[in-house]
């Protein structure tokens, strides 16, 4: 992986989109925009155990909401500390939570695990619903930030949460998680700490995803349990991965947009109609293109002879 | 809050969990011999639900007589889904991602019928209000729903149906044999993807008779599809992946968590109990209620 030329890349992506931001004028465009970076930046989180190591996880809207609450607490209790640090707590935060809890859940295998992280996203959600301390359905306002700085900060990150993942895929480390992923005996005989590697993965998956959740309390300025903590938003993170491309950082983001999109297009359709959409799209992909839209795509261009005449394939270099 | 008070939740969980037990029954059939996950059982047993639904408020049909035709119709649905949707990933490995593939390939399926539920019979709740929806047989004073009795019945009922059909019929017999040995089964003349198709069909039907019960016993949406169907993953998980009398165990079981956590503590965490009762199962016991003899 050329680091130098995926930063110069990512550098000129976020030119393209401040360009955006700037002649829109943080209008619907960039909203949406922004929005969708939101879960690039879980989703490429959530892919690194659920892409690259293979253990789905349904509930990281667990960690989400965890990064909006620790936002949204402080303020709502009255203090004010720097946003900045809210955000940055709510990372810390999600990885912590993250920690404790791949004691007991990554004993699992695949679909114990699965239910598990599900159920485990079901009782935060009716928890915080229920909580008085925690301001239960009432919500919290978080004052709102200058649009402009808040969406370049979120595209920043975005970005960077792309070329990060990249490069940390591309690390030793990356090498253990596929290993573990498609040949887990023969990792372990290796000398792969499987339950270790797999820990980092849900660690630092987590703490991506608790920021993208405390950017989002800031983005909404408005944080409440049933926007934070719910199925629909652990759904999302993952599908965008998943029709994308798991196990690839450019395919995560791509899905994203996909999902998204389609959220917006057909929300005027009819009543429930993405989910119609969605569904339909989920059953093609995965009955064509196993790996995802991206991967698919990679192939086919391979096939073109203008651009396969790289020494390496495409898709071993998107990883 | 007396005996009798706490002897009625815990019936009526029974009651609730009945429904449970059937779908994870729906499961077992499916997962512990065939290794194949769904996710769709669930707005499965919603789509049957609506079916009875339509049955009841168009032609005056009682839902169990509908019964007739909707099984049927849903073991024909199930073959076909198995058939066309689920097939591609009957070769793959477990650890090559079988099991992501054809979760997300019914979860697919599933988010589309509830798209189409949605517009066909709305948002809004529906009710299947027979004359016998609520009756109930009086013990003293505690009252037994007589819809609850009839599911639990059921439960026992199709549970020794799915025993017979495994120990005595040649369906259930080449079943067994696909699960114990793929290749000698095929090399004896088994068209495995048949019996898998045939299977899942079987798991169709009976998702839908837990559906029933369930429109019996509440008002229906289409968003219940895919909470039902991780409650009865639940059941299966607790009873010990493949074993049929674990997940009726642990189906009830978790209707009395559910039960006893709003009677006793809060009504709005009964679901984050059944949970909870997962996570703290899996750290304890993961083999489950019931250990599997083999793999």
């Amino acid at each position: 992986m050329n680091l130098k030329r995926w930063c110069l890349w990512g550098a000129a992506f976020f030119l393209l989109f401040l360009a955006i931001l700037v002649g829109n004028r943080a209008g619907f465009l960039s909203n949406f925009i922004v929005y969708t970076f939101l879960f690039i930046i879980a989703g490429e989180g959530w892919n690194l155990l659920g892409g690259y190591i293979g253990e789905i996880s349904f509930g990281h809207a667990v960690f989400f909401g965890v990064g909006a609450y620790c936002v949204g607490l402080p303020i709502g209790y009255g203090y004010h500390p720097p946003l900045a640090l809210l955000v940055v707590l709510g990372g810390v935060v999600s990885a912590l939570l993250a920690y404790v809890l791949s004691f007991p859940l990554l004993r699992m295998r695949g679909f114990p695990f699965l239910i598990a992280t599900f159920g485990l996203g079901v009782i935060f959600q009716k928890v915080f619903h229920i909580s008085k301390f925690l301001f239960s359905t009432r919500g919290i306002f978080v004052p709102p930030v200058n649009d402009y700085l808040l969406y370049s900060i979120i595209g920043a990150l975005a970005i960077g949460s792309v070329v990060f993942t990249r490069w940390l895929v591309s690390q030793n480390i990356g090498l253990s998680f596929r290993a573990i992923r498609d040949a887990p005996d023969a990792a372990q005989m290796a000398g792969v700490n499987i339950f270790r590697t797999k820990m980092m993965a849900f660690v630092i998956g987590a703490f991506m995803t608790g920021i993208a959740g405390a950017l989002f309390a800031l983005y909404r300025s408005y944080v409440q349990p049933v926007t934070c903590f719910s199925m629909a938003i652990s759904l999302t993170i993952l599908l965008g991965p998943y029709i994308g491309g798991i196990g690839t950082v450019m395919g995560a983001a791509i899905g994203a947009f996909v999902v998204l999109g389609l959220e917006e297009v057909s929300r005027d359709l009819f009543v429930h109609g993405h989910h119609l959409f969605l569904g339909a799209i989920l059953i093609i992909i995965m009955l064509t293109m196993k790996e995802g839209i991206w991967p698919t795509v990679l192939r086919y261009l391979e096939k073109i002879p203008l651009l396969s005449s790289r020494k390496e394939s495409a898709s071993e270099r998107a990883g | 809050m007396g005996i009798a008070g706490l002897l009625q939740t815990i019936l009526g969980g029974i009651g609730e969990g009945s429904i449970y037990a059937l779908l994870g029954l729906s499961f077992v059939l499916i997962f512990g011999k065939l290794r194949i996950c769904s996710v769709l059982h669930g707005d499965l047993a919603v789509l049957g639900a609506y079916t009875a639904y339509w049955s009841f408020s168009l032609w005056n049909i009682d839902p169990f007589l509908s019964m007739v035709y909707s099984l049927p119709l849903f073991f024909g649905g199930g073959y076909f889904i198995q058939r066309y949707f689920l097939r591609p990933f009957m070769a793959m490995e477990t650890w090559k991602g079988r099991y992501q593939g054809q979760i997300m390939v019914t979860w697919g399926i599933a988010l589309v019928i509830m798209a189409l539920e949605y517009i066909f019979w709305t948002g809004t709740y529906r009710t299947i209000s027979t004359d016998y929806r609520n009756e109930a047989f009086f013990v003293g004073d505690i009252s037994i729903p007589i819809v609850h009795l009839v599911s639990i019945a059921s439960i026992f009922g199709i549970y020794f149906l799915i025993t017979y059909l495994l120990k005595k019929t040649g369906l259930g017999i080449a079943l067994r044999a696909c699960s114990d040995n793929r290749t000698a089964a095929m090399l004896a003349g088994i068209n495995y993807h048949r019996i898998c198709s045939l299977a899942f069909g079987i798991s169709a039907a009976i998702s839908v008779v837990a559906g029933i019960f369930f429109a019996l016993t509440h008002q229906i949406t289409p968003s219940l599809g895919l909470s039902l169907t991780f409650k009865g993953w639940v059941a299966v998980i607790m009873g010990g992946m493949g074993s049929l009398g674990g997940v009726i165990v642990a189906g009830l079981l978790l209707g009395v968590i559910e039960s006893l956590t709003a009677y006793l503590y809060i009504p709005a965490l009964k679901e984050a109990a059944l949970y909870a009762a997962l996570l703290v199962f899996l750290i304890a016991r993961p083999e489950g209620l019931f250990k599997q003899a083999k793999n």
